[in-house]
């Protein structure tokens, strides 16, 4: 591959007016990722000021249930994430060095201790913003809540997205005989996939407040975006099966499996990473949805329940917090609490987008996944 | 019905010679697998039936005729002139694609014919974190930076005692383009990684420049993906709704000044209107109504892009 | 080698500008009395008061949120803004206990719920303040509906200089929007504009826009606005408590908390407390912009 790249550079470069074109279009196209990059950086750095002022005096608590509890998981992910980009930088300095890296359930191990051990001494050290209930009208507001609600409604949607998900792909890829209703479910996946998502919204809307009088809800809202999602995962989910080699199928058939075993004990794990990339770009979503949640989870974060683990409640998310703070909050310090929202997503963002694009290059590496399908 | 669909026990010949004959209780599995498939036809029907109907319901008590071509949206006052709202959107997702979708297909180009591989990673992994940063994100910086620039921008254009606020058309436009550059750069990458190498080679081979291969091989040959790119551009800004709500102005008519002054799209004034209207009401079925417009317009989009797609994967 | 180049290099970036950012506040901050509601930790469950609705209102049902809160541990008052118009739905489908509102509940609304009145606020035009209309003090209710109407449109037909006025509205749903259409328009009928979703983004606006005009609650009168009296045969009125009470300025409305069917529990006890005289007498005056019911010499249906 490299030889064919290297034929097709070591042309001649072309006329004088067409190296300056070229010049010209790669300026233009770098500065464009720069832009970006910049705008990115200057997210994490503006908001940076904070998410990252740790306390010397102890956060008291507000007195809400489940509120140590929550604490106790932020700063295990604060910290895990701290852990994870001191090992990046050892890692790389050890390539550098071309050191052998250390052993992989070494370097999770130290992760892990580092985030336990963050949890428990420095739980109650956090950054404010991060653990403090938002505020209406007075400065010094908190996301705790929100960030709460973001996880918990990637959760609740991925239990509704996997399971169906995952089963449409396997019928779809395996299963399926009638021509007539394959192309009907394709088809619905098109249409799902092509509609705005305040359609969703308005959907939403119309079933669980109005239909069935359930108020805002995070189960509307986590129903919705499951929905919303269904034509991403299933599309990933059916090709990374396409993907699993027939053999391996036929083989299990030798053994005497049926189609069903074949499908459970072969076809998905072979296909899991590129289902897992598949859950992990939804989760993204869902962390950057705001329109449909807006109607059908509400705007409200109620103080007795801000940390409960109703799904019938409703609730924001850090999207629609953002989009809350800045056309309804009367805050004094909304700026700073946007662009504290915002760094928080752009992390999260940054971490789905890692995570899925590493196990989208799992798919890859055939090792792991025959091992998987054949133990 | 759904037992012709249910697929017999006995293994299909054609596709799998031999399996072990069937457990008791996995026709259940088989069952669960079939209802998901009819979840999503469910669904899908369900959702476009519920909005259809309220939708119609809508139009029936306002008139097709009064939506579409009224140029003040006053639910309130009963007054449902959609115009505004379609020409909002139309405008806000027109110049988004006009402004962003050119630079984003350029970049691609360059990415796959010219730069290095290293940059080319590099390049994309900070696309593809942009393109994933919620829409709110650019929506707020927009309102906190874009528009008092957009403001200083039009006195300077329209002269110092035009009667702008900065938000309108043209901030929107200019939000939405930098929002869906990143999807469409990502989109053209794919398109154009679709060139069968032989071709370059042979371009090469020839004795045609880089830039001769880039723009007279593989442009022409990877178009229609590009196109596609450009179409989904297009689809995603039409059917933004928070950010464009936060620099749109909101003022619920034509627009005074077509680039500079306020007006609003389909799907801000949904989600404005949704807060006050009480269901079974005009005003709240006349949203469903523009929900309709909305979403006939993106299906129809994505469908032929779709069907593009496909045509350039065979 | 050229990967781990890029992940050194991004790590290091990242962690530059995690550092720059821990800088910017590494002082320790100061020890804060720990809020009224942590400090009886003892309270099993606490119970919530929730309230959606006018923002008009809101700087005053906050003031009331904190001196309960202080004096009820374990009662806590959420209250959130949207417009008077999303309190009435919210508080009619059972969303919130309380909706607050700048306006009477419609017809349809009024059966199902209870009115509590608790204070009385004025509004007024506010402005932008620039060389441009220094000179305008006052203008008559007449000008005002032009002006709202779209059809005075420049600063200097109200006396100030050349300088176009940009209107900009609440939105529909506003309380503050009906209440002003009503008394200087006669309805609702504003010329369309730029509409801002709630007071407090509407003073930021008005503060950035040159030349923009709008309308506020007195609660949210800012010395960077320029708040204008009304110019009327008498002379020139200015918008205060003793003009609203005494009937001369006419622009003002009752403050409404609706509730469906009778409150009950904390959401009483807060109405309650809302209606009390410790309240209304020593606490609510001291809530810039408000007058107590009591106080008002003339009704309005």
């Amino acid at each position: 591959m490299s030889t064919t790249r290297s034929l097709h550079r070591s042309q001649r470069q072309g006329s004088s007016r067409e190296v300056a074109l070229k010049r010209v279009l790669g300026i233009g196209a770098s500065a464009l990722a720069v832009v970006y990059a910049l705008g990115l950086l200057y997210l994490l750095v503006r908001g940076g000021a904070r998410l990252w002022s740790f306390t010397l005096y102890p956060t008291p608590l507000a007195g809400v249930d489940n509120e140590e509890a929550m604490r106790f998981v932020v700063a295990a992910g604060v910290f895990g994430l701290v852990g994870w980009l001191a090992l990046a930088l050892v890692r790389a300095v050890l390539a550098r060095l071309e050191r052998p890296r250390f052993a992989a359930k070494y370097e999770r191990g130290a992760v892990a201790l580092v985030a336990l051990a963050g949890a428990l001494v420095a739980r109650d050290h956090l950054p404010r913003f991060l653990v403090l209930l938002p505020s209406e009208t007075k400065a010094g507001g908190g996301i705790g809540p929100e960030i709460f609600n973001t996880i918990y409604f990637a959760v609740l949607s991925t239990a509704i997205t996997l399971p169906i998900g995952v089963g449409a792909a396997v019928y779809l890829a395996r299963f399926a005989r009638s021509q007539r209703f394959v192309g009907a479910v394709r088809m619905a996946l098109d249409t799902l996939a092509s509609l705005p998502s305040i359609v969703y919204g308005l959907f939403g809307f119309l079933v669980f407040v109005v239909e069935m009088k359930a108020g805002y809800s995070l189960f509307a809202g986590a129903f919705v975006l499951a929905l919303l999602n269904l034509p991403l995962v299933v599309g990933i989910a059916e090709e990374s099966m396409h993907a699993v080699p027939r053999e391996l199928d036929e083989a299990s058939f030798a053994l005497g499996a049926t189609p069903v075993q074949t499908a459970l004990r072969v076809t998905i794990p072979y296909a899991w990473p590129g289902i897992l990339s598949a859950l992990v770009l939804s989760v993204g979503r869902v962390f950057s949805e705001s329109a449909p949640l807006i109607m059908t989870a509400g705007t409200t974060i109620s103080r007795s329940n801000a940390y409960s683990l109703n799904p019938f409640r409703g609730g924001e998310t850090l999207a629609v917090h953002l989009w809350y703070v800045n056309s309804a909050g009367l805050a004094p310090d909304r700026a700073d609490v946007s662009a504290g929202t915002a760094a928080v997503l752009v992390i999260l963002v940054a971490l789905t987008n890692l995570l899925a694009s590493r196990f989208a290059r799992y798919g890859g590496a055939e090792g792991t996944r025959t091992k998987k399908a054949t133990r | 019905m759904s037992n012709v669909l249910i697929a017999p026990s006995v293994a299909e010949p054609r596709r799998v010679p031999l399996t072990g004959r069937p457990r008791p209780g996995e026709a259940v599995i088989r069952g669960a697998l079939v209802a998901c498939g009819w979840f999503v036809l469910a669904t899908t029907l369900a959702m476009l039936g519920f909005l259809a109907r309220t939708g119609i319901r809508g139009l029936g008590e306002v008139g097709v005729g009064a939506l579409l071509s009224g140029d003040t949206w006053k639910p309130e006052a009963g007054s449902f002139g959609g115009l505004a709202l379609i020409v909002g959107t139309f405008a806000t997702a027109l110049g988004a694609i006009a402004l962003g979708a050119g630079p984003a297909v350029l970049a691609a180009v360059w990415l796959t014919e010219f730069a290095g591989e290293s940059v080319a990673r590099g390049y994309r992994r900070v696309m593809e974190i942009a393109s994933a940063v919620p829409s709110v994100v650019y929506g707020w910086l927009a309102l906190v930076y874009l528009v008092p620039i957009f403001e200083k921008l039009a006195h300077a254009i329209r002269g110092d005692d035009a009667p702008v606020t900065g938000e309108g058309i043209a901030a929107s436009a200019f939000l939405l383009a930098v929002m869906i550059a990143p999807t469409v750069l990502l989109l053209s990458l794919d398109a154009l990684s679709r060139v069968p190498r032989p071709l370059r080679d042979a371009s090469a081979a020839l004795g045609a420049s880089p830039w001769q291969t880039a723009f007279s091989v593989s442009v022409p040959y990877g178009w229609r993906g590009l196109l596609v790119a450009t179409f989904f551009g297009f689809a995603r800004a039409a059917g933004e709704t928070m950010a464009v709500q936060m620099v749109i102005g909101g003022a619920r008519r034509l627009p005074r000044d077509f680039f500079f002054s306020p007006t609003t799209t389909i799907s801000a004034q949904i989600v404005m209107d949704m807060q006050e209207a009480r269901p079974g009401t005009p005003e709240n079925d006349v949203l469903y109504s523009m929900a309709l417009v909305l979403l006939s317009v993106s299906v129809v989009v994505v469908l032929v892009t779709r069907a593009m797609a496909r045509g350039q994967a065979r | 080698m050229t990967r781990h180049r890029f992940e050194l290099s991004g790590a290091a970036l990242i962690a530059i500008a995690f550092m720059a950012a821990a800088c910017d506040k590494s002082a320790p901050p100061a020890p804060e009395a720990p809020p009224a509601s942590a400090s009886a930790p003892a309270e099993p469950t606490s119970s919530t008061v929730s309230a959606s609705g006018s923002s008009a209102l809101q700087p005053l049902v906050n003031a009331a949120k904190e001196k309960f809160e202080a004096n009820r541990k374990g009662i806590s008052v959420e209250v959130s803004a949207g417009g008077s118009k999303k309190g009435l739905s919210d508080v009619a489908s059972g969303a919130v206990q309380i909706g607050d509102s700048d306006i009477f509940a419609p017809d349809d609304l009024k059966a199902q719920l209870v009115d509590h009145k608790v204070a009385v606020v004025g509004f007024a035009a506010m402005a932008n303040k620039g060389p441009f209309n220094d000179k305008v003090a006052a203008v008559s209710l007449a000008d005002l509906a032009k002006v709202f109407a779209g059809t005075i449109t420049n600063w200097k037909d109200l006396g100030g200089q050349s300088q176009p006025i940009v209107v900009i509205n609440r939105a529909p749903g506003s309380g503050t929007r009906s209440v002003f259409g009503s008394i200087v328009l006669g309805g609702d009928k504003f010329v369309e504009s730029q509409t801002e979703d709630n007071s407090g983004a509407l003073v930021a606006k008005l503060k950035q826009t040159k030349g923009a005009i709008s309308y506020l609650a007195l609660s949210f009168a800012d010395p960077d606005l320029h708040t204008f009296a009304l110019k009327s045969d008498a002379g020139v009125i200015e918008p205060g408590p003793e003009t609203i009470t005494g009937g001369t300025y006419p622009i003002w409305s009752y403050e409404h908390m609706y509730t469906k069917g009778e409150p009950s529990g904390a959401a009483k006890e807060f109405l309650d407390y809302l209606a009390s005289a410790d309240f209304q007498e020593h606490v609510l005056p001291t809530v810039k912009g408000f007058i107590p019911v009591t106080q008002m010499k003339l009704a309005r249906e």
